[in-house]
């Protein structure tokens, strides 16, 4: 048995429980608010200036493996299609992975359906670059001299690639991953970022249905419950008392 | 089809996923060895994706070579070193002589050439990230200025140095970045409870 599973355990049954009360009270109630994420603002503003350029917009999930980032960066991806639908812009999306192709492709196909502009979708534009994925990248973005650039995925060095790239170009870009060793870079050379648990909420906000707003609350009420313990648990060693962590690992 | 392309998913999904995380909690054997099974067929499902993502890199040139674009001798380029490795890899394998020689002395330089130009674009955008643009890039410079004045000279003339930067780092930096991981962490058990349990469909391009 692993340390620290009866715990785990009991946190996953809180959340379970958590989730189920909050999307059922959002269902009666209808009530939900959340601070506006700058970033998605940003996205909207970067497509609409690509609009009035004529230029289209490039999206990528970066070259970490497949996670629960990407499920993530599918909310927004649609939400960003949805835009580029409507205004008619292209959106290029660059692609390492090969099981993301269809996904990604389902994604945006559905954001084009619910436009009504099927007819406008550019299927070639969802490009699988395997492990070309970087210079790939720097060259579509160069080449099309892209006007909005988003990488919203679990992002290593290839981020700062992308944010030269486009740079480059004057692009607005927005970005978002939960990988810290990449959000000091992408804060300081983004227009906006979405910060770790913030890619997840957004969907919330975008649209907030009980599955998504149960998710955000029970999120929140567990990070109040872990903040908690941590302040108790510093109290308790300090004073030289190990019963918290003991009991934490068992 | 419908069942094939949006029920069937997510119940291949909340089975595969049910004994992957039952074996965490409950130590059966059985459910381990076919946790383990579980987690090699993705490597086997993968592969079936790589069909589709060829497929779209052939699409892609074949469209641009049939338009004349004027990228289009690249294109062919691409495809020619497509099918030209796709047919010694079918026939003498990945570990054939033919191959191995093409692996190493034409894909490995070409790569490695490839991904040495990027150091132009890390340089550049190394400065562009710590130029003082906005607030975060200040902290950025702040933080960076501090973390290197621990090390050579200037952990001599300033013995105080390595201090401050072991400060940042361990205190402000480690606490933020913590605070992130289980904020995100959380987020992604959410996110992952929703997929198992088919309340999220998103990706199969479905709703809720």
């Amino acid at each position: 048995m692993n340390a620290g599973v009866t715990v785990s355990f009991i946190v996953f049954a809180l959340f379970v429980g958590v989730f189920y009360y909050s999307g059922a009270r959002f269902k009666q109630t209808g009530k939900f608010s959340a601070r506006k994420f700058e970033a998605l603002g940003k996205m909207e503003e970067a497509i609409g200036r690509a609009t009035e350029m004529g230029k289209p917009v490039h999206w990528s999930y970066g070259m970490g493996a497949f996670d629960a980032q990407y499920l993530a960066a599918f909310v927004l991806l649609e939400y960003a299609a949805s835009l580029c639908a409507k205004y008619d812009t292209r959106m290029i999306v660059s692609i390492a992975l090969p099981e993301v192709v269809p996904m990604t492709e389902e994604v945006i196909r559905k954001a084009y359906i619910e436009q009504g502009k099927l007819d406008t979708l550019h299927t070639e534009d969802v490009r699988f670059w395997g492990g070309s994925h970087n210079p790939a990248m720097i060259g579509t973005i160069s080449r099309e001299q892209v006007a909005g650039n988003f990488m919203i995925g679990s992002l290593f060095h290839e981020s700062i690639l992308s944010i030269e790239a486009a740079a480059r170009y004057n692009a607005i870009q927005v970005m978002g991953t939960q990988n810290t060793h990449q959000l000091p870079f992408i804060a300081a050379g983004c227009d906006a970022i979405f910060i770790g648990a913030e890619m997840f909420a957004a969907a919330a906000q975008l649209e907030p249905t009980p599955v998504r707003v149960g998710s955000v609350w029970a999120a929140d009420v567990l990070n109040v419950v872990f903040v908690g313990l941590m302040i108790i648990g510093a109290l308790l060693v300090t004073a030289g008392n190990t019963s918290l962590k003991t009991l934490i690992l068992k | 089809m419908q069942f094939v392309k949006s029920k069937l998913p997510v119940v291949v999904t909340f089975g595969a996923a049910f004994i992957i995380v039952a074996q965490y909690y409950f130590n059966i054997p059985a459910w381990k060895t076919l946790a383990a099974e579980f987690l090699r067929w993705n490597v086997i499902i993968a592969a079936f994706a790589l069909a589709l993502g060829i497929g779209g890199i052939v699409k892609l040139h074949w469209g641009r070579i049939s338009r004349r674009q004027p990228t289009a001798v690249y294109s062919a380029a691409t495809l020619i070193t497509l099918a030209i490795f796709l047919f010694v890899g079918l026939y003498e394998t990945t570990r054939g002589k033919t191959y191995t020689w093409l692996y190493d002395f034409i894909y490995n330089p070409v790569a490695a050439t490839s991904y040495a130009t990027t150091f132009f674009f890390i340089t550049s955008a190394a400065y562009r990230a710590f130029r003082i643009k906005n607030s975060y890039a200040a902290v950025l410079m702040i933080s960076a200025i501090l973390m290197m004045l621990q090390v050579g000279v200037f952990s001599v003339y300033l013995p105080v140095a390595p201090k401050i930067a072991a400060w940042v780092w361990n205190i402000p930096t480690t606490a933020g970045m913590r605070a992130v991981t289980i904020g995100a962490a959380l987020s992604v058990v959410g996110n992952a409870f929703r997929v198992i349990t088919g309340l999220e469909r998103g990706h199969l391009g479905g709703g809720e």
